[in-house]
């Protein structure tokens, strides 16, 4: 039970700032309407030319999102330090290669066809592949559930408002703005988005600094609560799988998970070119990389000041928002979580309607499915998402610090291997990609749900080990240089 | 068009994002004092607005306006 009192920190302000935001972001979507339904390229990837500030604004979007808001600082708040040694950092070092190789490779090598990552599959591997890699991507919907659960939560604490009210509605905002815009509306807002997180956030952390007479008293206060949370690695003491370090290298490989994130490869896709992604997805990671630091400091700091009153690390979290920041920030902040998830969710649900409507539906079973026709039907899939989306929050009722573990792992040893060695390995075959998917969708499950993860191995690692050992096997067995260079 | 320029720009961020990993690894073991958390505040509070003039000169240059590849590979 709460012993904070949300609605008295929430002003007319405050809500005034939120209200023009809203108002903002869907006039943006109605005056983008008519560029992005011209064809399911224009929609999906802007047409790819967006350039260095804009792909500063989609990149961080993709990859910094309202779990980064508060599900780091939920990790702050139970994981101490140690989500910094075994997520946030190694998540920022990872991604270097994806930010400067990975990426520059894939919009400059790669055919403009390829719009989707099932599209990416579907030119490494074959339709088969493919087909499965659209029908398993669907699965992330779960993590967008955990998003959209967020900001509906945050709704409920100042509004007062039933929270499947409040889940409606934020679905429902986020439906109309993606259905109207595709990813011409996201280039738009994104940016603006981004540029208000990053304010906020560092505002936020300033305040607290301030208010709170500096971090050795943060520190000081969080020693006394719990010691094993400023130790390193502390939070896996009790964990099991070979003393906690199954558990890191499972945190390890969720901060890997961009590397097979739908929405990665689509803003690869929408850049103007390779120069362009290495450019803004490296300054996009120094403020990535403080941005998520800073939250999971924050959690802490909600820890010392209201771990014995608040009901749950997210009320903790911001009942500290509300109380450093003054007037009218607090609305800002609350629109910067706003914008973070409708950002993210909003390109998730664009690019998982076009899986359904363009991979598989125009794939496999009209494939002479007009071009409007394919947007119309995109447009009815992100309003069905909307719906899944809402449904999918009931998984996430204790919180959502793990989502990103659970579906990131999920993605990254699913789909890493064939992804990133398709992109690479001279000896790549088609049996080979279909049977580490195959492999590692059903493993995954069994792993989880019927053996509950043997020995502690979390599976994500299991998947991933095993998967890349299948990948490579198979493909040594079947790859024949004669076919592959007639295929070239 | 030249791409070199920003290909430095990309090195000199990369050696930032170590640079800053290492600070915040020290940091959160007690090395430092809250200037480094300053330092990553104002990284943000500075960086996003920049970020949006840069934006707004390449709205200016017209980056949203003009032909569409699709529209002309039709």
């Amino acid at each position: 039970m709460s012993l904070i009192d949300f609605n008295s920190l929430w002003s007319g302000l405050d809500w005034i700032i939120l209200l023009i935001y809203f108002i903002v972001i869907i006039a943006i979507g109605f005056v983008m309407k008519k560029r992005a339904g011209k064809s399911v390229k224009s929609f999906v990837v802007a047409s790819r030319k967006l350039t260095v500030p804009i792909l500063i604004g989609v990149a961080a979007a993709a990859w910094y999102d309202s779990w980064t808001i508060v599900g780091l600082a939920e990790c702050g708040w139970t994981m101490g330090i140690c989500v910094l040694f075994i997520f946030v950092i190694p998540e920022a070092v990872f991604r270097l290669p994806l930010a400067t190789i990975i990426g520059p490779h894939v919009r400059d090598s790669i055919p403009d066809w390829v719009v989707t990552v099932p599209d990416l599959i579907g030119y490494l591997y074959d339709r088969k592949v493919k087909l499965i890699s659209a029908i398993t991507y669907l699965a992330n919907i779960l993590y967008d559930s955990a998003l959209l659960l967020a900001v509906a939560d945050v709704m409920r604490m100042i509004t007062g408002m039933n929270m499947f009210l409040t889940l409606i509605i934020t679905g429902g905002v986020i439906a109309l703005y993606t259905a109207l815009s595709g990813l011409w509306g996201l280039a738009v807002t994104d940016l603006i988005q981004f540029a208000v997180m990053t304010v906020s956030g560092g505002a936020l952390i300033l305040g607290i600094i301030f208010s709170y007479g500096g971090f050795d008293a943060i520190f000081d206060g969080v020693r006394e609560i719990n010691p094993t949370l400023l130790e390193p690695l502390g939070y896996l003491k009790d964990m099991g799988g070979f003393g906690g370090s199954m558990e890191a290298l499972a945190w390890i490989i969720s901060a890997c998970a961009m590397y097979s994130s739908l929405q990665c490869y689509q803003r690869f896709s929408s850049a103007r070119s390779g120069a362009d992604i290495k450019a803004a997805y490296s300054i996009m990671l120094v403020l990535g990389l403080c941005f998520s630091s800073i939250m999971v400091f924050v959690g802490m700091a909600a820890l010392v000041e209201y771990g014995e009153v608040a009901a749950s690390p997210a009320e903790g979290f911001w009942a500290i928002v509300f109380s450093v920041l003054p007037v009218g920030f607090r609305g800002l902040f609350v629109a910067a979580l706003c914008a973070a998830v409708m950002s993210t969710v909003s390109a998730d649900w664009l690019i998982f309607s076009a899986c359904v409507v363009a991979d598989i539906f125009r794939g496999y079973i009209k494939k002479d499915l007009s071009e409007k026709a394919t947007v119309f039907g995109i447009r009815i899939c992100i309003v069905v998402m909307a719906i899944a989306c809402v449904m999918g929050t009931q998984f996430w009722s204790n919180g959502i610090a793990n989502a990103w573990y659970y579906l990131g792992g999920f993605m990254f040893s699913m789909f890493c291997i064939p992804i990133v060695a398709g992109l690479f390995y001279k000896k790549k075959t088609n049996i080979g990609g279909l049977a580490c998917v195959l492999w590692s969708a059903v493993t995954y499950a069994v792993w989880s749900f019927i053996l509950e993860c043997p020995a502690g191995i979390p599976a994500s690692v299991f998947v991933a080990a095993t998967g890349a050992v299948v990948y490579f096997g198979v493909s040594r067995l079947t790859y024949k240089p004669d076919v592959i260079e007639e295929v070239n | 068009m030249d791409y070199s320029k920003y290909n430095r720009w990309a090195n000199i961020f990369v050696a930032i994002v170590i640079l800053v990993s290492i600070g915040l690894a020290l940091f959160a073991l007690g090395y430092g004092g809250d200037w480094f958390m300053i330092f990553m505040a104002l990284v943000n509070i500075i960086g996003g607005p920049i970020c949006i003039f840069f934006y707004i000169r390449e709205i200016r240059k017209g980056v949203f306006a003009g032909t569409d590849g699709d529209e002309e590979e039709k």
